[in-house]
């Protein structure tokens, strides 16, 4: 008796796999979509230990709402609003635990980082400081427009909001960041670099 | 219409960038990967243990009526009940599983198994067992390799009757979870308890050694008959004190004469040797041969037993009226024992006897496991993985095929083949167990 491993079959016939949980049809999903939701929860998090705990959440959570899954041609978007949902999640208890070490600073010491072994590591740890400082929802915005490059209505469909309420966010969020970035040492070479660089000029 | 590139969107790339260089994706793909998989089969069998108990739980309270001939039925019915010996299935299977059939996690997914009195077990990839016998309150187990996470259920009154075999050694379940590790080629048996207590015998050990919720032990049989035991992940060392004194005949050394082409084989009089090390009507001086003698070792063993048992009823003869189920049952026993001109025999009879079915393709597969693994014929190799990969296309070994396949030209001087291989490999299983060497091999010049 050998046990069934390797799922093929078109999108629809792993779909109805994956509502079994057929071992192979789960491994397939996620070999075929991991690398995608991968870049979008480290566009919103960083350099986050906790990012493939969160990538396995994403997985899980998936399917357990599978059946849900309306349009089988959107698998992409759909899980990436899961990977939205994990990351806000995930943020908002780091935001509590940050608030939790300014009464007790002892609980919340393995939160600290090592120091970081290069200059880039160090922009991208206060890049994400600055983007720590933000409302989640723009953070969101501005990560899913900027850093994983998404479209505007591809990352308004990740939100799950409408293309103008993602636009406003996008707006406040370009504008918050340029104030904070700019009282960053650290990040001064990579927004000077920026041969375009119109909206540091306006804040 | 979309805005044109401006300095933040260079920033993005900038932040991407320096994530790329700094944090290593296909470490946290496959670390995910891996936790995934392994939650889905353990998740699975809490589900399947749901689905058993709603029927059983809805006839016993219908048995329960108002009368007393119906009681009587009732009481009847829950005593068999209580007696009848335990059935297991595996997740995601079809039926009921048979006792003595090989279960093999042999692709990268762990395979779980669900037992009706609500124990479980998830083997990890590579592993092998059999479920040799069932009970009203437990199940003895022969693991053949690799590892298992175990989780016995105390429904029943009375003691549990739950016993792992893991070559020598003997893994009785007093306590409830545990995990065990056996590697059938160094002979040497990994447990860690979680809760309650195991205990372990074999022929190396004076007494069953206790292993309690918390401890590791690690425990290793050599060919010499020399007993090692590390503790808690500490080094094996020797532990001759450990050894029984009495007669017990030490295990037989695995000496082999190499042939010409690099193939080994063992002459007749080593084998016959062993096999009288093993079978004590062998050293008794029942030499007779018996025909019919394989067939009764091929469920109860031990392997040597069985392939010196066959080659006495002429292994070319057995191979030509055995059922499949014996060839295949002939060639694993073949492979495990390292007796690769055997292995590679039984299973070109699959093939020459079987023709077009899955059997014989699964036999290709493994003819390049042996090539490969035992005799590092790398072009033989070559030939049985494209084998399986033209006649089963969509096979369930399939990633497994092309990964090897990818190995074995690599290592034969085809690099051009091996880099179409890779890039076709990536292509279909982008986070698969051979992505990392594939990626290598096209990174090769």
């Amino acid at each position: 008796m050998i046990s069934p491993l390797t799922f093929v079959g078109d999108e629809d016939a792993l779909i109805e796999a994956l509502k079994a949980r057929h071992p192979g049809a789960v491994a397939v999903f996620y070999d075929r979509h991991a690398p995608a939701v991968l870049r979008t929860l480290r566009a919103a998090l960083g350099a986050d230990a906790e990012v493939p705990d969160l990538l396995q959440d994403v997985f899980i959570r998936a399917l357990d709402h599978i059946a849900e899954l309306q349009d089988r041609e959107r698998v992409r978007s759909w899980l990436a609003t899961m990977a939205i949902f994990v990351a806000r999640a995930h943020i908002r208890r780091q935001s509590r635990r940050r608030w939790l070490s300014f009464f007790s600073p002892q609980r919340t010491e393995s939160d600290r980082r090592e120091p970081p072994s290069s200059e880039a590591r160090f922009a991208l740890r206060e890049m994400y400081a600055v983007l720590d400082e933000m409302p989640v929802n723009e953070r969101m915005a501005f990560v899913l427009r900027f850093v994983d490059g998404l479209t505007l209505s591809d990352a308004a469909e990740a939100c799950s909001v409408s293309l103008a309420t993602f636009k406003r966010r996008l707006a406040r969020a370009e504008q918050r960041f340029v104030v904070a970035a700019s009282k960053r040492p650290a990040l001064e070479p990579w927004l000077e670099d920026g041969t375009r660089w119109n909206l540091r000029k306006q804040g | 219409m979309e805005s044109p590139k401006t300095g933040l969107a260079e920033v993005g790339e900038r932040i991407r960038a320096a994530l790329d260089e700094n944090v290593d994706a296909a470490e946290q793909l496959q670390q995910a990967r891996r936790q995934l998989l392994r939650r889905v089969a353990v998740d699975n069998a809490a589900r399947v243990r749901a689905g058993w108990l709603g029927p059983a739980f809805t006839r016993g309270r219908q048995a329960w009526g108002v009368s007393l001939l119906l009681g009587g039925l009732a009481a009847v019915g829950l005593w068999r009940w209580y007696l009848e010996p335990i059935s297991f299935q595996m997740v995601a299977g079809a039926g009921l599983g048979r006792l003595g059939d090989v279960v093999e996690a042999s692709g990268p997914e762990p395979v779980a198994l669900q037992f009706s009195d609500g124990s479980s077990i998830v083997m990890h990839a590579g592993g092998r067992l059999r479920v040799l016998s069932t009970e009203a309150n437990g199940a003895r187990v022969l693991v053949e390799n690799g590892g298992l996470d175990v989780a016995v259920h105390h429904e029943r009154l009375g003691r549990t009757a739950w016993s792992f075999d893991a070559g020598a050694f003997s893994v009785r379940v007093v306590g409830t979870a545990f995990h065990l590790a056996y590697n059938s080629g160094q002979r040497s048996l990994d447990l860690a308890t979680r809760e309650g207590l195991v205990l372990i015998s074999g022929p190396c050990l004076t007494e069953p050694r206790a292993v309690a919720a918390g401890e590791r032990v690690q425990l290793e049989c050599g060919a010499d008959g020399e007993l090692r035991i590390a503790t808690d992940g500490g080094p094996l060392v020797p532990r001759p004190e450990l050894l029984p004194e009495s007669s017990r005949p030490a295990l037989p050394p695995e000496q082999t004469t190499p042939a010409a082409d690099g193939v080994t084989t063992d002459t007749p009089e080593q084998a016959q040797a062993a096999v009288k090390a093993a079978d004590p009507k062998a050293a008794a001086g029942d030499s007779a041969p018996n025909h019919r003698a394989w067939r009764d070792l091929l469920h109860t063993g031990p392997r040597s037993a069985l392939l010196q048992a066959a080659e006495q009823a002429g292994f070319e003869r057995v191979c030509a009226t055995a059922s499949l189920k014996e060839l295949v049952q002939l060639a694993d026993a073949a492979r495990l024992e390292g007796r690769a001109a055997l292995a590679t025999a039984a299973l070109r009879a699959v093939r020459q006897r079987f023709p077009g079915s899955s059997a014989a393709s699964t036999a290709a597969f493994t003819l390049g496991r042996v090539a490969f693994e035992q005799r590092g014929a790398y072009a033989e190799a070559t030939r049985w993985f494209s084998t399986y990969v033209n006649e089963e296309p969509n096979g369930p070994l399939l990633g497994d095929a092309i990964g090897r396949l990818m190995e074995s030209r690599q290592r034969s001087g085809d690099k051009q083949a091996a880099r179409r291989d890779a890039e076709g490999y990536l292509r279909r299983f982008p986070g698969g167990p051979y992505a990392a060497q594939a990626k290598r091999i096209l990174a090769e010049q």
